[in-house]
């Protein structure tokens, strides 16, 4: 298994050396750069329906990482993160996807960050409340009362659509499911979504610790390398700490989804864990990228702002680290006061 | 997933064992013994465990391993849950000292010390000196060959729990500068010209020890390996076990965890918000730290390598830092009041003391500074600084 993931790894990142730009040139291109050649390459690969094999997820997972490292289009994060939730109730193909709750305000309003697997999107999912319970349901995108537009934002890596609702007709979302239903695949969508993100970030952070140990390891200063000043050299480490301490926890959400079975609380606690760790150690780990690459580092054409902007946004969709951990901690002391929880005893009272 | 879980004969074997009455009771008799009692103890626990096959699974099986990795992880394992006390006092004659007599010793050297080391003989480390910490290869201690011994005059530092050991793994100048003139031996703390007085620390424990040697007489016979030969050994053996502390080290801080949940479920409702973020940032660094410790030892028993190894000391020790500063910031006034313990509870009872006590670990065993440009070398490949 392990030698089977690692070559998949190797053919996701030589489909990408074929078709799609290098770090290095990224940003002298068109922003995003265009994806239908990678798009209709992955589609031939089957990586649309990687979940269909046995371990699925766990492959999926391996080229939504390597896509982020490569500032991927953002609909194969979509495609493979949220098509097969909704796989058998629509072409996956044509249905963009917004990122959890819409809101109280049923079918009306406006539904930001959505996004797409392509231009040709006939429909959106969408999660409101109707008549007091959720729903989950599929609104046209161009249909009565309902449009979907692009959007534009602090990431020019991925594109991003605003669907907004103005007198949709009450009968024509087409709805999927409702109630407990309904909330269960919301939560669904919503930790794919988390992981999926927590994947992207990962593959984020390394590709910007990679291209900083190797400038620091070329840029010369006061004579020597720059890697050979404690300060540099330091910061790499800590950059690859947050990476080394990231990775085991969203590998552990990795391997709590792809068992495919309903997840139980501390499955739960992992993909949050995973989540706001990982998009924080990316917004860091970016953050130090730009300050040791100095001026070099500020320029356009240099991709470090480029997966700055991408590590930040990570942070915000979806759910955002401070509620997650809030969430995590609120069940931590449920448990400590109900004793509720199987943990080590403790030795002793404390002061 | 190569560790077997709990579930296999071993760990049910391990696990009958420490509810047994032989098994009971130790750790707390411990947490509340004075250093020299806590000696004793100890040495009654390692003859224990020795009779029932747990104390040395690490070592060859000729001297009484033998144990596959994956076994010698379960009896750990099972040991730490089941509270089991630390062997602190032992751990370089299990660990340290073993190692380097079964990488480097001679036949004769093991005969002698691994039995003895099992039965409960103890070591110390005598590498740093006052004037070599960090830069440990310019260390002074010079070993002068004459005939059949060599004649030692120096000074070693923080060489823990000296006061209780009756052998030292010695570093000492052999020949010219640097780590091409070092010597590594097995000194007998008993030879006349030792003189070891004990270094009250911060936190007011006197665990570590200055070692004074005057013109002490080692035996050729005591030397490992070749003559200057000592720095490349030294170097094989010094991260032996680190893997099997760090389990142990991330089985307690989830009792840390819970500690601080304790402390922030107390808070008044105002203050709970932002207490609970920080409590679930730690959640995820404990989590985070008992993977990547089960990644290392999944690897070791993989025989692989994993570049995970080379960061815990530094994930650990300034996880515990951080977490014992917010418990002291969360506990108010009431984490400072009192007196420190012995290590009874996680870590010592106190938060202020652990709080004051991490510093053994972000200093101890080569500082963090230091392991970062070895990271930052060996494990990144960045360029050595010029002034080293």
């Amino acid at each position: 298994m392990t030698g089977e993931r690692s070559s998949f790894r190797q053919v996701v990142r030589q489909v990408l050396a074929d078709s799609w730009p290098p770090l290095a040139e990224y940003a002298s291109g068109v922003l995003p750069p265009n994806a239908e050649r990678l798009r209709k390459v992955s589609d031939e690969l089957g990586w649309w329906e990687l979940e269909d094999e046995d371990g699925g997820f766990a492959f999926a997972s391996i080229a939504i990482q390597e896509l982020g490292g490569a500032l991927g289009p953002g609909e194969l994060l979509q495609g493979l993160c949220v098509n097969p939730v909704i796989a058998g109730s629509a072409d996956p193909r044509r249905v963009a996807c917004s990122w959890g709750d819409s809101g109280p305000g049923g079918f009306s309003g406006e539904v930001s960050w959505c996004l797409a697997p392509g231009d040709d999107v006939e429909r959106v999912l969408v999660f409101a409340e109707q008549t007091g319970e959720p729903v989950a349901a599929l609104v046209r995108s161009q249909g009565a009362g309902a449009r979907l537009e692009p959007m534009t934002g602090s990431d020019p890596t991925r594109r991003f659509w605003r669907l907004v609702m103005d007198g949709v007709p009450p009968g024509e979302p087409e709805i999927l499911a409702r109630g407990d239903e309904a909330a269960l695949l919301m939560s669904e969508v919503e930790q794919r979504v988390s992981v999926g993100l927590a994947l992207d970030s990962l593959g984020i952070a390394r590709s910007a610790l990679a291209l900083t140990v190797a400038y620091a390891k070329i840029r010369e200063q006061f004579g020597a390398p720059i890697g050979s000043f404690q300060a540099v050299k330091h910061r790499c480490v800590d950059m690859f700490v947050l990476v080394e301490t990231a990775d085991v926890l969203v590998e552990a959400a990795v391997t709590a989804l792809a068992s495919g079975a309903p997840l139980g609380p501390s499955g739960v606690a992992s993909i949050a864990m995973a989540k706001a760790a990982s998009c924080d150690a990316a917004a860091e780990v970016t953050r130090l990228a730009l300050q040791t690459h100095g001026g070099i580092g500020y320029t356009w054409e240099h991709p470090c702002h480029l997966l700055l902007r991408r590590a930040k946004l990570n942070q915000a969709l979806g759910r955002n680290p401070r509620s997650l951990r809030r969430a995590v901690a609120g069940r931590l002391v449920a448990d400590a006061l109900t004793g509720g929880q199987e943990t080590t005893p403790l030795r002793g009272e404390r002061k | 997933m190569s560790l077997p879980e709990p579930g296999t004969d071993l760990a049910h074997e391990v696990r009958s064992w420490c509810r047994s009455k032989d098994a009971a009771g130790w750790r707390d008799r411990m947490s509340a013994a004075a250093p020299a009692e806590r000696a004793g103890l100890q040495q009654a626990w390692l003859l224990q465990l020795a009779e029932q096959g747990y104390a040395v699974p690490h070592w060859p099986a000729a001297w009484g391993g033998g144990r596959s990795r994956a076994d010698q992880l379960t009896i750990a394992r099972e040991l730490i849950r089941a509270g089991a006390p630390r062997l602190d006092m032992h751990f370089v004659a299990l660990y340290h000292a073993a190692a380097t007599l079964v990488t480097a010793g001679s036949d004769e050297q093991r005969a002698t010390y691994l039995p003895a080391i099992r039965d409960g003989q103890r070591w110390c480390q005598g590498f740093s000196e006052p004037g070599a910490g960090s830069d440990l290869a310019s260390l002074r201690t010079r070993a002068e060959r004459r005939g059949d011994h060599y004649v030692v005059n120096g000074h070693k530092t923080w060489s823990s729990s000296a006061e209780f050991a009756e052998m030292c793994l010695l570093l000492a100048r052999t020949g010219g500068q640097g780590r091409a003139g070092i010597s590594y031996f097995l000194l007998d703390l008993s030879s006349p010209g030792v003189s070891v007085r004990p270094i009250r620390n911060a936190s007011g424990h006197d665990e570590f020890c200055d070692v004074f040697l005057t013109d002490v007489e080692i035996p050729v016979t005591a030397r490992v390996g070749a003559e200057n030969e000592g720095w490349r050994i030294a170097n094989a053996t010094l991260g032996e076990e680190r893997g099997l502390t760090m389990l142990e080290r991330s089985e307690e801080m989830v009792a840390g965890l819970r500690y601080l949940t304790l402390a922030a479920a107390a808070l008044p409702p105002e203050e709970r918000g932002a207490a609970l973020e920080t409590l679930g940032a730690f959640a995820e660094r404990v989590e985070s730290f008992r993977l990547l410790v089960s990644r290392v030892l999944d690897a070791s028993v993989d025989g692989t390598d994993t570049a995970a190894a080379s960061i815990l000391k530094l994930v650990y020790s300034e996880l515990l830092q951080d977490i014992s500063r917010e418990g002291l910031a969360m506990a108010g006034l009431s984490g400072h009041e009192g007196r420190h313990g012995w290590s009874g509870t996680w870590q010592t009872g106190h938060w202020f003391d652990d709080y004051l006590r991490s510093w053994e670990w972000t200093i101890g065993g080569g500082t963090n500074d230091i392991l970062r440009n070895v990271v930052g070398e060996r494990i990144l490949g960045l360029p050595r600084g010029g002034s080293r």
